[in-house]
């Protein structure tokens, strides 16, 4: 059985402008092992997806409807709060964009990480044992994210750290319960071009080591292509093409897959705009049938606006969704 | 940190300057004479006129200026037209007994506002939220004076738990004066039945005081939690799993805490100022009711000692707050 399997995930938003439909029958699954990276223009669901394993969407004004999500036997959308923190920092870990806002800012490093690691001990917080080996740890992991001088720095505040060190401790946050399973919103979108590179070697390195299973959700298709063992490509609140990430590079079968992969190499692109492709993303709050990809489609017909194509399994779990998948475009 | 305080200190100095030639020039270029209204209607022309020299008033208003400054200096605040007593020592009596008043009014008001106001943000638009907002809102809504004549009426009159006025009953013995604030000067003489008696006498001045502090420090508590609710740190903290009540009292209560903070020092302020209708009500007597009789009989010099006094622990306040601020906030703390 999959460690996380995502099964035709909706989740709805009701808002003042109405109930925007936002996952539209998210698919996904991930072995051990397995780095997904999951790519898709901006508003299309990933980082609701990627809080929905951990049960970390707010309902309301969230509202689920079909679909479930499973981890390692778990049934995650069933479980309570306290069934959920029996996972999270233990069985999964998360880190996400912005590491200036999200460690807090009042609090030295040491006594946040101390809280994270206690829970993942699941011991006591007031026995002094457990506090004594929970800052081990803490130093432990530290050193291990390359922040030198840990036992100190343990007592220093997050203004006195810089982008890349503070996300260094929200990485060791993140991985110190050994987690089986680790999601990365978009790591280091927010740091220096510099230092987001040394970021992802240090992360990939303990995740290898480790043996634990990512989703990356990201913008940058050459992390993926460098770092990831497969793909998820995501539009409108549904997952459009997966699988194998070589497979799914060297042979798009998407029209959107291709047009997102065509957009790649020309850096002059503008984040958000995609080459030979116009228009933009589909209004969630409107009604639609059909592929929602149609209206942008250079392939679409009169079929694909009458049902939602089925997913089509062109072998090794290569699955696109589209009608006409395999016909080059 | 030290130099940060002398630097702050050395501060006050221009501040109290401007401060008593402010108060000195509105005190003095309004119309009325309080010599005259001290020695009465019979008093004839000369009587006044001696008066008027005794107290140094026919002098030109930068010399009065200067001699009053330098008095100061020597702690000699000037002396009341009307009582002929030294104002220090007035002060020295009234300004304790409404520092306790406003001291005790701002603790209740945090004790209870801080909770409050935290229960109100996690519970937002259910329940204990409408309960907590509407009662605040009331609260500010309802005058003091009236909030204090209900609780004189219920919990004096028909229940008889505490005393109607007052601060100290005559023929009980009071604590010896150490700071002049009758429950802490009886904390420290170990003196138990003084210091229930004190605190009887206290309760209700101090909750009508309280009332709009209280309701101020619940809705900015309210806001505060909730913004920092969205803080992405909050979702760091849920992500990695610890506890609702760890997040809450520990990590969020810090962050709304400090945002509300300054509020309370400006309250303080204001409360000092604005002791007299309680202080009435109570017959409790403090710098209000002092600064009342001495502003309707145009006798100067109480006047210019409770603004004084009124703006001196007003920096001061503020003072410790910053610093407070500065321990909670490690980034302020360090520039
Ligand atoms: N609390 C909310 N209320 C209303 N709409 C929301 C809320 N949170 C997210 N959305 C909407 O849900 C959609 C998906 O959001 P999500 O954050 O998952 O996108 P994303 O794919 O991660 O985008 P990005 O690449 O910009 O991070 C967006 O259109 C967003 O406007
Ligand atoms: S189903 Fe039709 S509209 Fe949708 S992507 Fe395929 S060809 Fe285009
Ligand atoms: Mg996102």
């Amino acid at each position: 059985m999959a460690l996380l399997s995502i099964e035709n995930l909706h989740l709805s938003i009701q808002s003042f402008d109405g109930e925007a439909q936002i996952l539209n029958g998210v698919d996904l699954t991930l072995e051990r092992g397995e780095i997904c990276g999951l790519v898709g223009e901006t508003g299309c669901g990933k980082s609701l997806t990627g809080l929905s394993v951990s049960k970390l969407v707010s309902s309301p004004p969230a509202r689920y409807g079909q679909g479930a999500i499973h981890f390692d036997g778990h049934d995650i959308l069933g479980h309570s709060e306290n069934a959920m923190r029996a996972l999270r920092g233990r069985r999964i870990g998360m880190i996400f964009q912005d590491p200036t806002t999200n460690l807090n800012p009042l609090f030295r490093i040491g006594e946040q990480m101390i809280d994270v690691a206690l829970h993942s001990m699941g011991a006591n917080r007031w026995s002094r044992s457990a506090q004594r080996e929970a800052r081990e740890r803490s130093i432990a992991m530290l050193e291990r994210v390359g922040i030198h001088d840990a036992h100190n720095r343990l007592d220093d505040y997050p203004h006195q750290f810089s982008g890349g060190m503070r996300q260094r401790v929200l990485i060791a946050m993140a991985l110190i319960g050994r987690p089986d399973l680790l999601i990365a919103d978009e790591p280091t979108t927010a740091l220096d071009v510099s230092v987001q590179a040394q970021i992802l070697k240090l992360l990939f390195d303990i995740v290898r080591e480790d043996n634990i299973a990512v989703l990356l959700i990201t913008h940058n298709l050459g992390v993926v292509a460098r770092l990831c063992t497969h793909v998820a490509v995501m539009y409108a609140g549904r997952i459009i093409e997966r699988g194998i990430m070589a497979d799914v590079f060297n042979n798009p079968s998407h029209p959107y897959t291709k047009a997102l992969l065509g957009a790649v190499p020309t850096q002059k692109t503008r984040k958000g705009t995609l080459q030979g492709l116009g228009g933009s993303v589909p209004d969630p709050y409107l009604p639609h049938e059909g592929c929602r990809f149609a209206p942008r489609c250079a392939l679409a017909e009169a079929r694909c606006r009458e049902a939602v194509p089925p997913e089509a399994d062109l072998g090794h779990g290569h699955g696109v969704a589209c009608i006409k998948a395999g016909v080059s475009a | 940190m030290i130099r940060f305080i002398i630097r702050r200190l050395v501060l006050l100095v221009p501040v109290f300057i401007g401060l008593t030639l402010l108060v000195f020039t509105i005190s003095h270029i309004l119309p009325g004479d309080p010599v005259k209204l001290a020695a009465g209607p019979q008093a004839s022309a000369e009587e006044i006129a001696s008066l008027t020299r005794e107290f140094g008033m026919d002098r030109p208003l930068p010399q009065q200026y200067w001699h009053y400054a330098s008095g100061l200096l020597q702690g000699d605040w000037g002396q009341s037209v009307l009582t002929r007593r030294p104002v220090a020592a007035d002060l020295k009596i009234y300004l304790p007994a409404t520092l306790e008043l406003v001291f005790a009014a701002i603790i209740l008001a945090i004790v209870i506002g801080i909770p409050a106001g935290l229960l109100s943000a996690i519970t937002a638009n259910r329940w204990p939220d409408y309960l907590i907002r509407i009662l605040s809102l009331a609260s500010i809504a309802m005058p003091r004076f009236f909030l204090a004549l209900v609780l004189q009426l219920v919990f004096a009159m028909s229940l008889a738990w505490l005393p109607l006025n007052g601060r100290f009953p005559i023929i009980d013995l009071p604590p010896p004066t150490v700071t002049g604030m009758l429950t802490l000067d009886s904390l420290l003489a170990g003196d138990w039945l003084a210091f229930t008696t004190s605190c009887e006498h206290l309760l209700m001045p101090a909750l009508a005081m309280s009332l709009s502090p209280l309701a101020t420090i619940t809705r900015m508590m309210r806001a505060s939690t909730l913004d920092v609710l969205q803080q992405d740190f909050v979702l760091t903290e849920r992500a990695l799993g610890l506890s609702q009540s760890l997040i809450i009292l520990k990590y969020v209560l810090r962050n709304a805490f400090s945002s509300t903070l300054t509020v309370i020092g400006l309250y303080i302020g204001w409360l000092l100022s604005g002791s007299v209708l309680v202080e009435t009500v109570f017959d409790w007597p403090g710098i209000g009711l002092y600064a009342t009789k001495a502003i309707v009989t145009q006798d100067f010099m109480p006047v210019m000692g409770v603004t004084l006094s009124i703006g001196f622990i007003f920096v001061l306040v503020n003072l410790a707050i910053d610093l407070l601020y500065g321990v909670i906030n490690p980034k302020v703390r360090y520039q």
